[in-house]
């Protein structure tokens, strides 16, 4: 494993350990499923409840993260992060992509003995063309180029 | 010089078939990104992947 995979796994059996289910989205998820890019910090979505932001609290000291403005309840992210890794946790993707629509076309990509659940190139696709930013334009020809390329390689 | 196993040889051959068939179908996308997502999509399992990029003090960005 590459030390981005060991990094990765210890997230996952973090995420498992507190019991919290997050879906991979980002350009990490976009790496995972072949697209060229690489990243800085690692995105999950997960449902808004008052469960899972407690969950997200005891996920980041497990990690020994530390959670930047924990005052914003209601932001729409949270941000853990310490020297090794910055974890971002999301509860809105892009318009009509609740939770359980993401998860239903999400795929499963197994990292040493644990799977990660990963949104679909389409669904991160939409979610980065919703947020529109600079570093979201930059990559979304390359999510493109990759969903025609896979599609031709599995005979879809 | 370190010699490329056959593992490595075998899947870059597959790598150039592809590409040779792929820019003719898309020629909108670029030869490096072609390359680049296709040694992905169809990279054995056991090769290792890098996705992280890290800042050194010096402001720049490595993997």
């Amino acid at each position: 494993m590459s030390p981005d995979e060991i990094l990765l796994l210890k997230i996952l059996r973090a995420l498992r350990e507190v019991r919290l289910e997050a879906i991979l989205v980002g350009n990490a998820g976009c790496a995972l499923q072949g697209v060229p890019v690489m990243t800085q910090d690692i995105d999950f979505f997960v449902r808004d409840t008052k469960r899972n932001r407690e969950k997200i609290s005891q996920f980041a000291r497990r990690l020994n993260l530390m959670i930047l403005k924990p005052e914003e309840t209601l932001s729409e992210t949270i941000r853990a992060e310490n020297e090794e890794m910055v974890v971002d946790f999301v509860f809105r993707l892009g318009p009509n992509q609740t939770f359980e629509r993401v998860r239903a076309k999400a795929k499963r990509i197994k990292i040493n003995n644990l799977y990660a659940v990963v949104a679909s190139l389409e669904d991160i696709l939409k979610a980065k063309k919703a947020a529109n930013r600079p570093k979201d334009q930059a990559v979304l020809k390359l999510i493109e180029d990759t969903i025609k390329v896979k599609s031709e390689i599995e005979g879809k | 010089m370190p010699t490329m196993s056959k593992l490595e040889e075998k899947v870059l051959r597959k790598v150039l078939k592809y590409e040779m068939r792929l820019k003719k179908k898309f020629p909108e996308i670029s030869e490096e990104d072609l390359h680049l997502i296709v040694r992905n999509l169809i990279r054995p399992k056991s090769w290792p992947r890098r996705f992280l990029l890290r800042r050194l003090k010096s402001g720049g960005y490595v993997p």
